[in-house]
């Protein structure tokens, strides 16, 4: 079963060059690249699963999704949540 | 009066970065993208997966004021030794095994477990003895 994924209690200020983020429960704030912020982005707007998010990049910039970008997506998506930055929830 | 320009909280300098992040409204990948437009698809789905793949975080600031709260240390133990880290305080649930192992080291047994002796050993009773009792 895919996880879906939503963001953690967090406020944000995106930057051209990255994207600041400020966990609100744990009292942490990280420096992210800016995709990474843009992946916080989209699950901000509405949870989802590694696939979706993967599209909905791709599509940002007129480009198909394919398994390798999922994967690349998915591994995104484990960093964050270890860093307590998303959450998965039941689907 | 003793400031420096930059230091001056109408300084121009200021002015121009509240103005940049007030009209930054959309997402820096987008502007990014948005740049990258012209772009081959093959070179934009490259550039797309290097950015994914690269490490996600520059920077971490981690929440002092939580690390610097007393944590008990049986608890610290019993996760070291697998049980669950959803009774930690924040600022710690989302610590890797090791900074938690660390952090028992540090605060648990060289400096001796709050509560339970003094770590300078001015008990008034001392185990090691200086000299024979006979």
């Amino acid at each position: 079963m895919t996880a879906v994924w939503r963001t953690a209690n967090l406020l944000t200020k995106s930057w051209p060059d990255g994207v600041v983020v400020y966990n609100q429960d744990s009292g942490n704030t990280h420096l992210l690249t800016p995709i990474a912020g843009q992946v916080l982005k989209l699950l901000a707007d509405a949870p989802a699963d590694a696939p979706t998010v993967a599209r909905r990049l791709a599509g940002q910039i007129d480009l198909d999704s394919d398994l390798e970008l999922d994967y690349n997506v998915a591994s995104l998506l484990n960093h964050l949540d270890s860093l307590g930055l998303i959450e998965s929830v039941i689907a | 009066m003793g400031l420096k320009e930059r230091d001056k909280p109408n300084s121009n300098s200021t002015e121009e970065s509240c103005d940049s992040m007030a009209k930054e409204t959309g997402s820096p990948m987008a502007k990014e993208s948005h740049n990258s437009t012209n772009r081959s698809p093959n070179m934009r789905r490259r550039a797309l997966i290097a950015g994914l793949a690269a490490t996600p975080v520059l920077l971490s600031l981690t929440n002092r004021s939580a690390l610097g709260q007393n944590v008990d240390c049986s608890l610290l133990s019993s996760i070291i030794l697998g049980g669950s880290v959803n009774d930690l305080p924040p600022g710690f649930d989302h610590k890797n095994p090791d900074f938690i192992e660390n952090y028992y080291q540090t605060h648990c047994v060289e400096g001796g477990e709050p509560g339970t002796g003094n770590a300078t050993g001015n008990s008034g009773r001392s185990t090691n003895g200086t000299g024979n009792s006979n």
